[in-house]
């Protein structure tokens, strides 16, 4: 009888150990799972400024060329600001902002560009 | 407890043990592979930055370019001594060109440090000016290099229908009784024989003598008084249609030969070439002379291979034309830019001309032996690459020239 007990305990034991180590375990999953989720988004922002970026020192129109977009759940806006630092020079910034779980997020990066024509020719040297 | 219990009691404990460190490993290898992506997605943030940081740098040399030449006269930077600068890997040696741009807008943006090149090649292309543009952060916080062409208004493209001629005037020609001048065609071989009709001397001016508005052939002949045995068999000499004014001077050899190229930009050029170290021996070689020097002229210059541009300037004509000593061979170009005073050049000796010999003026009683023989390479010194059409008053973007570069 004490021996069946003791089995008992033993199974009780074991289980906990179990249990708790697997609670930390999918805690640390859970976790992971989350900064995946914010780095795919992350990753989604930054080609969606990239893209405006490059649109606007390409002189296409219009630009950004997706200034809402819709991925995975999550809606995205990017903008694009120019403003002149002088006669001869533009800078550039791209926003992208979103929101998840941890709330509202955003990126910005800015660059510069000059109002230097270029010349499309039959060749070049 | 009995024995056995113990043993599976220790059995359960290692299997559970051995279950949570498998959990463990599993949820930590899964995490590990999330590090990584956010690693790679923060690198790819701060390249990206660093290009655009770049990128900056790049429009504030672009635009420094702009406003340089953009006000008259133009700034040119690699003519400013306190602007030189080494020359990045890959652009070695003497032909090549450097300068630091000092960036109008600031050597900083932000956290970042900004700095702009300019090279250029001042053989084959001093118009073409590549920009290296190198942003920096922090050790360790990103840096990133790109480069890009321009075009840059410091020369023009050759004249299209640019005269054949072997000498060029504005004015008239006579010899001296004893000269032993011989003008070529360029297709009359090394023996200055044959060449068919071909114009062999062109001169843009002939003076009206008996003021009717109309060039006779008297008129002509008598200007352009070519000794036949000076010429092969069929060349032609020619004078202008009608008659023009030389006075103020028309400055018609200059346009017809160099076109808008002006005296300025063909002295700058000669300047740089020299102040880098180019010279007729170099490897290249230097390719455009400005003299300003009076003194005669003893020194070979070219190749056909790499044939010159050899102009004496109105200072080096003040008084009269510097002379070439005999034994002198040039091949390319040779420009006496008398200001259409043909007294500067009575009497003037010439030595071997491999290409073509322009006078702004006339050449009246030539003395002492001469060749000039016109050659397909004359105008290859100055003859740069332009791409059709363009505008060469502008500074422009040689578009798709944009590349990444070592930072």
């Amino acid at each position: 009888m004490k021996q069946s007990g003791m089995a008992l305990v033993e199974a009780l034991l074991a289980a906990s150990v179990l249990g708790l180590g697997l609670m930390a375990a999918s805690r640390l999953v859970v976790h992971a799972l989350e900064a995946a989720l914010h780095t795919r988004q992350h990753s989604q922002a930054q080609a969606l400024v990239q893209e405006a970026i490059e649109c606007t020192l390409a002189g296409s129109s219009p630009c950004p060329p997706r200034p809402a977009l819709q991925w995975q759940g999550v809606t995205y806006n990017v903008q694009i600001h120019v403003s002149p630092q002088g006669p001869l020079i533009n800078e550039i910034t791209a926003t992208a902002d979103w929101r998840d779980g941890r709330g509202a997020q955003k990126i910005e990066w800015r660059t510069r560009a000059s109002t230097m024509p270029g010349w499309v020719g039959v060749s070049s040297p | 407890m009995t024995p056995d219990a113990t043993q599976r009691g220790a059995a359960s404990l290692l299997l559970v043990l051995g279950l949570v460190v498998l959990a463990t490993l599993a949820s930590g290898l899964a995490s590990r592979a999330v590090l990584m992506d956010l690693l790679t997605t923060h690198a790819r943030g701060q390249t990206l930055q660093a290009r655009h940081a770049a990128q900056a740098a790049l429009a504030a040399a672009e635009a420094d370019l702009l406003l340089a030449f953009g006000q008259m006269p133009a700034t040119d930077p690699f003519a400013d001594a306190s602007m030189r600068a080494p020359c990045p890997d890959g652009f070695a040696g003497p032909r090549w060109q450097c300068a630091r741009l000092p960036l109008a807008s600031g050597n900083t943006w932000g956290a970042w440090r900004l700095e702009a090149d300019a090279v250029r090649d001042l053989v084959a292309a001093p118009h073409v000016w590549r920009l290296h543009a190198r942003a920096q952060r922090a050790p360790g916080q990103g840096q990133a290099g790109i480069r890009s062409a321009v075009f840059v208004p410091v020369l023009h493209p050759l004249l299209a229908d640019a005269t054949q001629a072997a000498v060029v005037l504005n004015g008239c020609y006579s010899s001296s009784p004893d000269s032993q001048w011989q003008l070529c065609p360029s297709a009359s071989g090394p023996s200055c024989s044959g060449g068919g009709t071909t114009t062999v001397v062109l001169s843009h001016f002939v003076p009206d003598s008996d003021g009717n508005g109309v060039l006779s052939s008297a008129e002509r002949d008598t200007c352009l008084a070519v000794p036949v045995n000076s010429l092969p068999a069929g060349a032609i000499v020619r004078g202008p249609a009608a008659p023009v004014g030389r006075n103020p001077c028309n400055r018609a050899s200059w346009r017809s030969v160099l076109g808008d190229i002006t005296p300025e930009q063909l002295r700058a050029w000669s300047d740089a070439q020299a102040a880098n170290g180019l010279h007729s021996l170099s490897q290249p070689a230097r390719s455009i002379y400005w003299v300003d020097s009076p003194a005669d002229w003893t020194q070979s210059l070219g190749s056909p291979q790499a044939p010159v541009l050899l102009i004496f300037s109105r200072e080096a004509c003040a008084q009269r034309c510097p002379r070439m000593a005999s034994g002198v061979q040039i091949h390319g170009t040779v420009f006496l830019d008398a200001g259409c005073d043909d007294e500067k050049l009575r009497g003037w000796q010439a030595a071997t001309i491999d290409g073509l010999l322009a006078v702004e003026a006339g050449l009246p009683m030539v003395a002492g032996f001469g060749l000039v023989r016109g050659q397909a390479y004359a105008r290859q010194a100055w003859s740069l690459s332009w791409p059709e059409g363009i505008d060469p008053r502008q500074v422009q973007r040689v578009n798709g020239s944009l590349r990444s570069d070592t930072p």
